[in-house]
């Protein structure tokens, strides 16, 4: 049976642990490097994600977009994409053991507004 | 005699060097045998002279060695060729009829014959009618505007006019070489864009998004035009959109040629008093600030009466909206549509920075006067919005928003890195605001009324492309005149740095003039 696919955004962890979401401040472009974990960190998480059946869409130092079936989602992240028009914050619940010292969350964004 | 009072203008043939008249001739006239329906030079000076004398206006510039071109009232034409001239109507265009003085079309009434004495001198003479014009617009295509309409601005003349960005134009800087990234719904590649040559790179996918070639929505077909009104000479990189806007960001920044500029007319109305900025978005915060790290200036609307984010980034330009009042395009007033708020989540940033050109909110259709006129994908969501601009569908929508406003400064932008590409996204921002026209009235969708001087309503004002332009030439002349010789040469070479003309100084003094 066809799944919905489900786009989500992870959130890295550089080594030491720190991420954006420990910013407590705003991410300007003079702060933004402070979190970059490395390339090659940036590398070793994709082919994790990728590895687990995650199609990697895109990314930078600090986040990796990727997209897979609803059952992926669920199994890896205990992540649910909420009913259309609901933009509750909606992020994993759980982290792979395998990821857990390089994830920091999942999140799956909610639709912008456009200004017409 | 006036150019109104030339209600009847002819064409008078002086007598021929070849054997027939051109009236009356039985060949073709073609080519080959054109010369002998030229006037013996004498001729046509007494036949000029004759005219003159009789009291028609001879229009030198339209006349050559075959025919004189004159003018007069229709009374005199009466009175020296004998003519009956009535009004008559004709149809010159699809519904658009010309109305006009002339003598009928009937071949024996349409010649008009000379005076006695004037007939060794003067073949004859008949009147010019309006032709009729094979298309409503020499440039299609354009919707047509409803008599009742509430004026709006058109794309690209009535952007690039108000901005003055046509001004910039004209002194040759049109975006040349700069890449300009678009976050929407997707491009369509609508007869607007092609017609014009406009340069559009093929559109990319970020996550959740399909079908590159289509725009079921028409926000982003729609938006770009402005940024093509204000620098038609840049490239477009579209990127559409799912909900994942942090990749679709990271899309843009990928992609090659890179964009110098983002614009991005959408946002999460979240940033409102007594809320801090949420987990979920900390990614989209973080990519917006990767963008200008890498040297990308980024604009965002500010929203129609949201508090939009990333609109209230510290690092982006925030575009709020200013209303021109036609047919006065010098009225403008703080848009009603518009917003214009103090950030919750970044203390001391205030929304907008500047503005651009938008609607405002008045009790007409759709509850807000339409701002500008766009192309968009037929059928789309938007060529369907109010207030319609036919009665179906047609490709053209009214937009009224700071969506629209957003491109229009994303286009200037790329005027001003034209010239000066290495700008940093600050320096960027700092100009346009300097250079911004001053907001004096109008209360925005929060409430809040413009006064004289920088304030919350709008920001600086409303865009100047011509003063920023200038602004950025300041800065060019002042590297110029830093730079060693060779340098100089360099700068000269290539075009960077303009020679500066008297017409340079003068247009210059003329736009402070005009401000």
């Amino acid at each position: 049976m066809d799944q919905n696919i489900i786009n989500a955004v992870v959130v890295m962890k550089r080594e030491d642990g720190l991420s954006i979401l420990d910013a407590k401040e705003g991410i300007r472009a003079t702060s933004a490097e402070e979190y970059d974990v490395s390339p090659a960190r940036a590398d070793e998480i994709r082919r994790r994600l990728e590895t687990i059946g995650f199609e990697v869409t895109s990314g930078n130092l600090n986040t990796i977009s990727i997209s897979g079936s609803e059952n992926i989602f669920a199994e890896s992240f205990g992540l649910i994409a909420n009913p259309p028009g609901d933009a509750a914050e909606n992020h994993s619940t759980k982290i792979p053991d395998e990821l857990s010292d390089m994830i920091a969350d999942v999140f799956v964004p909610s639709s912008p507004t456009f200004f017409p | 005699m006036s150019d109104s009072e030339f209600e009847v203008v002819a064409t008078v043939s002086p007598r021929s060097i070849g054997p027939q008249s051109l009236f009356e001739g039985e060949d073709d006239i073609t080519s080959e045998n054109v010369s002998q329906y030229s006037s013996d030079p004498s001729d046509t000076r007494d036949a000029k002279k004759a005219l003159r004398r009789a009291g028609f206006h001879v229009f030198e510039e339209a006349s050559s060695e075959i025919t004189i071109s004159i003018g007069g009232t229709a009374k005199l034409f009466k009175e020296f060729f004998g003519a009956k001239i009535s009004r008559q109507k004709a149809e010159v265009g699809p519904g658009v009829t010309a109305s006009f003085m002339s003598t009928s079309d009937d071949p024996a009434e349409s010649l008009m014959s000379p005076p006695t004495e004037f007939e060794s001198l003067i073949e004859g003479a008949v009147v010019a009618r309006p032709p009729t014009y094979f298309a409503p617009s020499a440039i299609p295509p354009v919707a047509e505007i409803h008599a009742s309409a509430y004026q709006y601005l058109t794309v690209p003349d009535g952007v690039s006019v108000v901005l003055r960005a046509a001004r910039v134009h004209r002194l040759g800087v049109t975006g040349k070489g700069v890449v300009v990234g678009m976050l929407d719904t997707g491009h369509y590649r609508h007869p607007f864009f092609t017609s014009r040559g406009y340069r559009v790179f093929t559109t990319l996918l970020g996550s959740g998004a399909s079908d590159p070639a289509t725009d079921s929505n028409g926000h982003g077909t729609g938006e770009s035009a402005n940024i093509f009104a204000c620098a038609p000479d840049c490239r477009l990189r579209p990127v559409k959109m799912g909900n994942d806007t942090v990749g679709a960001i990271n899309v843009a920044l990928g992609s090659s040629p890179k964009p110098q500029v983002l614009t991005n007319s959408w946002g999460y109305d979240l940033d409102k008093p007594g809320t801090s900025i949420p987990n979920w978005l900390r990614p989209l915060e973080a990519a917006v600030a990767n963008a200008v790290a890498q040297g990308v200036t980024v604009c965002f609307s500010s929203g129609n009466g949201h508090f939009g984010f990333p609109g209230s980034h510290p690092d982006v330009i925030s575009v709020g909206g200013v209303h021109v009042n036609l047919p006065d395009e010098n009225d403008f007033e703080a848009s009603s549509y518009a917003s214009s708020f103090n950030s919750t989540w970044y203390p001391g940033r205030s929304c907008p920075d500047l503005c651009g050109l938008t609607g405002k909110r008045v009790n007409i259709g759709g509850g807000k006067a339409p701002s500008i006129l766009l192309p968009v994908q037929e059928d789309a969501t938007l060529d369907n919005i109010a207030p319609p601009t036919g009665p179906a569908p047609d490709g053209w929508g009214l937009f009224s928003g700071t969506s629209a406003a957003c491109p229009q400064i994303a286009g200037i932008v790329a005027l001003m890195l034209e010239k000066d590409p290495t700008m940093t996204p600050a320096k960027v921002r700092d100009k346009l605001k300097k250079s911004a026209r001053d907001i004096s009235k109008g209360t925005t969708a929060h409430g809040v009324t413009a006064v004289t001087g920088p304030d919350l309503a709008t920001g600086t004002g409303l865009a100047d492309a011509k003063w920023a332009y200038l602004n950025t030439m300041g800065d060019v002349a002042s590297t110029f005149f830093a730079a060693a010789k060779e340098e100089q040469m360099a700068m000269v070479t290539s075009g960077a740095m303009p020679e500066i003309s008297s017409e340079f100084v003068e247009d210059l003094i003329d736009t402070l003039r005009s401000r």
